[in-house]
């Protein structure tokens, strides 16, 4: 269920409306578990198994861990989670890809082997509840105390808001809030809902009406296209994510505060960020979070010396690639940021004593550059194919021969520029203020007049109702 | 979020939210009635559109081994032409409107000949121009993909959609601000009540009438702008490739054959053009070149207009009936596929 479709106003309101009546918490929570198999129901009912698959495995592994002090048996329980979640990841995001690329590699040996492809269909959303559950089950391996009731337990790991594109939750942020009755509060409505239709614009009307045309328009004929056009839809592209990604996570945590829940940030102004550890600290946090916690400190982090800590972090990053999906582009940004990271930690014990740097103009102008490199990594994210990206890249800095004339309307590169610059230059000035901050400061009636406009702009140009990007990965 | 997004309670703003809550849903219902009112006066009326949900919608309705279900498919000539009201009187069948507009019916052919459920007859809108265009990927793949992977809950939110859609004049998609902007600097003047009105099954009744009252327009300038994107469409296509058109064939026989292997029935029918756009149709792509070829390869039954006095008509626009000729012309149509398909009346 999208949460810009009809059938999410219609469910909200439904189960809202059960929320706020005077129920046993108990019963609240079964309402909440049940709406939020629904919500996934409603994409594709039998996928719902795999939910319970993995709430039910890492529950009872979670519990008998907990009641074993051998540490082999522990081990050997946590290797069962692992690889009934992986597994399942595994079969169904990275089959095809796998076999794509074995068929590709024997047909260069010179074997012919043509098998029939499988048509698997990637359930929506279980790279973020598979990365959830096992964070439960790592944490619990570690020591951390088991939840003590699967109602609160099955909850977490299906909470519909963030339930198919996160943020990702970790079971101590959230079952903790099970515990006590939630209600919102006037306060906490308020702004749940203004947080849902803040979302829904930044999704909607910036990402998909102004800004998707103008990305499919270059990436979809990318051999067509001049320099101009690749830069164009390259910035396109880097709002375009943005205002899709973070516009789901905006929603997830407005409808989550409707019902008393609070969820954790996933978005701090990432295109302010001045180098790439800033960038990762600000951009989908809960996963570059998850990735810290779980797998680089997991490899060692940086206790193992200097070329160990670059090996981990370039792993680390290739993984996260990885992660968002089975193609060559996905592991190539993720290299592309890994080889960021290090080069930035190679230099930085060069210019971090440099004064100058330090001055806001020079901060404003390492952010620019941060912001650029990281778009070059957006090439490759986007891009059809990897060789698609290289030759984008290529027509970008003048090292390939490109037509002469644009593809793009007359409008759409000033609209790209203003749409693009505004963003960077709003993150810029609020990067160190919270949102709510900068709405605080807001007179009530210019709030009001503002929330009316995004609510008549959504009713009045909604456009084609298009999935959320990240609901691929 | 552009910022830090709330995750404390502590950060909540503390505004009067009651009051902010009064004054922006008196901005939305104020402003939207206004809007509303504004174009209802203007003569527009709420409508469906004519999308993928609406297509998927009467796709889905086809019962499956029914060898009376009748699906008509093409393109924009038998959206407008083929008066589905007509065709059910006449026959007491109701007609799968599967028709969408500007594209070839080849894709939905093939995907009705994939159909092991499906038994019935099959009404193809086809032209010469069809049987020599490469297969390239179009909406119309794109709306059979969107049906082979419609989501669970698709039946309600068409629904809700429809609801919407059929109350509401805002939700028109010439009513949309971005389109609005289009047609002032197209046209130099606010959007006019759009001279085709879908109805709920998908036919296009084209109230050619109009057209000559909108400002610095008529009939004959439509007429006039259609020929040249007739010429633009020939300009793409030819010199023909014959090879393109042999693979055409060999699909489409192929595609029958499966069809008619199940009990299905398939007809092929070439609707009407006239005046200059007739006239490139046949000096390009001569009948006995491609049409005739194109009868005798293929195993289904066929209809020409040129074959047949009450299908020739005067187009308004050289290439669609109007509304009131459409009822005309599907009656006639009616009668000759009722003895092609040996149906008997209602």
């Amino acid at each position: 269920m999208l949460f810009n479709s009809l059938t999410f106003l219609v469910f909200f309101a439904i189960i809202l409306g059960l929320h706020s009546l005077p129920l046993n918490w108990q019963i609240k929570k079964s309402n909440l578990l049940i709406a939020s198999y629904l919500f996934y129901a409603a994409w594709n009912p039998p996928f719902v198994l795999l939910l319970w698959i993995s709430t039910v495995v890492d529950w009872l592994v979670a519990g008998k861990m907990a009641a074993t002090t051998h540490q082999k048996k522990k081990t050997f329980l946590l290797v069962i989670s692992l690889v009934v979640n992986l597994g399942l990841l595994s079969y169904f995001k990275y089959a095809t890809f796998v076999l794509d690329n074995f068929v590709f590699f024997i047909n260069q040996l010179g074997f012919v082997y043509h098998p029939a492809l499988p048509s698997i269909i990637l359930p929506v959303g279980i790279s973020f509840y598979t990365f959830q559950t096992l964070s439960y089950t790592i944490d619990v391996y570690r020591g951390e105390k088991p939840c003590d009731s699967f109602l609160d337990f099955a909850l977490f790991v299906t909470f519909f808001p963030q339930l198919v594109a996160g943020p990702i939750v970790r079971s101590s942020y959230f079952l903790p809030q099970c515990k006590t009755p939630k209600q919102a509060t006037e306060q906490q409505l308020s702004w749940g809902l203004s947080l849902l239709i803040i979302g829904l614009f930044q999704k909607t009307i910036l990402a998909d009406s102004f800004l998707a045309p103008v990305v499919e328009q270059v990436f979809n004929n990318a051999m067509q296209t001049t320099a101009l056009d690749n830069w164009l839809g390259t910035f396109a592209f880097s709002a375009q994510i943005f205002f899709d990604f973070a516009g789901y996570s905006t929603s997830a945590i407005g409808a989550a505060l409707c019902f008393g829940f609070v969820l954790p940030d996933n978005f701090r102004a990432p295109y302010a960020a001045v180098g790439f550890s800033d960038f990762w600290r600000r951009w989908h946090i809960s996963l570059s979070t998850w990735l810290r916690d779980y797998l680089y400190i997991a490899l060692g982090g940086n206790r193992n010396g200097t070329l160990q800590t670059y090996r981990n972090l370039f792993l680390t990053m290739l993984l996260g690639g990885l992660w968002h999906g089975a193609a060559w582009g996905f592991i190539v940004w993720g290299f592309l940021h890994g080889f960021y990271l290090i080069i930035e930690r190679l230099l930085r014990p060069y210019f971090e004593n440099i004064k100058e740097l330090h001055l806001p103009i020079a901060q404003f102008s390492l952010a620019l550059i941060t912001y650029f490199l990281v778009c070059i990594a957006w090439v490759f994210f986007r891009a059809n194919d990897v060789f698609t990206a290289f030759t984008m890249l290529k027509v970008m800095f003048l090292l390939e021969h490109a037509p002469n004339e644009t593809i793009l309307l007359a409008f759409s590169p000033f609209m790209v520029i203003i749409i693009v610059a505004g963003l960077f230059l709003f993150q810029w000035f609020n990067r160190e203020n919270y949102f709510e901050q900068v709405v605080q400061k807001l007179p009530a009636n210019i709030w009001a007049v503002f929330l009316a406009i995004l609510v008549l702009w959504l009713l009045l140009a909604p456009g084609d109702q298009r999935a959320f990007i990240y609901f691929q990965f | 979020m552009l910022l830090f997004i709330s995750n404390s309670n502590q950060r909540l703003p503390k505004h009067d939210w009651q009051l902010i809550w009064v004054i922006t849903l008196s901005i939305v219902v104020i402003t939207i009635s206004i809007w509303e009112s504004f174009w209802r006066l203007r003569g527009f009326e709420p409508s469906l559109n004519d999308d993928a949900q609406l297509w998927i919608s009467i796709r889905r309705s086809i019962p499956p081994n029914d060898p009376s279900a009748v699906v008509l498919m093409g393109s924009s000539r038998m959206q407008l032409d083929f008066d589905t009201q007509v065709f059910k009187q006449y026959t007491n069948l109701t007609p799968f409107q599967l028709a969408i507009d500007g594209t070839s019916p080849l894709p939905v052919l093939a995907h009705f000949a994939d159909d092991a459920s499906f038994r019935g007859t099959i009404i193809c809108d086809i032209n010469e121009a069809n049987l020599i265009a490469k297969q390239t990927p179009s909406v119309a793949d794109q709306w059979i993909k969107a049906y082979q992977h419609s989501k669970f809950n698709a039946e309600f939110e068409f629904l809700l959609n429809s609801f919407v859609q059929e109350t509401f004049v805002f939700r028109l998609p010439e009513l949309q601000p971005i389109n609005i902007w289009q047609n002032i600097t197209n046209t130099g003047h606010l959007p006019l009540p759009f001279y085709l009105k879908l109805h709920a099954d998908r036919f296009k009744a084209g109230d050619y009438l109009l057209l000559n009252k909108y400002p610095n327009y008529s009939i004959a300038a439509h007429y006039n702008m259609r020929l040249e994107r007739h010429k633009g469409m020939y300009e793409g296509l030819l010199p023909v490739d014959q090879a393109i058109f042999e693979s055409n064939l060999q699909n489409i026989q192929s595609q029958v054959q499966k069809i008619q292997q199940r009990g299905g029935k398939v007809v092929f029918v070439r609707f009407p053009t006239s005046g200059g756009i007739l006239e490139l149709d046949e000096q390009l792509l001569p009948r006995e070149q491609y049409w005739n070829v194109f009868a005798q390869r293929v195993s289904a039954i066929f209809l020409h207009f040129k074959d047949y006095p009450d299908l020739q008509y005067n187009l308004p626009d050289g290439s669609h009936l109007d509304y009131r000729q459409a009822v005309l012309f599907t009656k006639s149509l009616t009668r000759l596929l009722m003895n092609s398909l040996h149906l008997t009346t209602s």
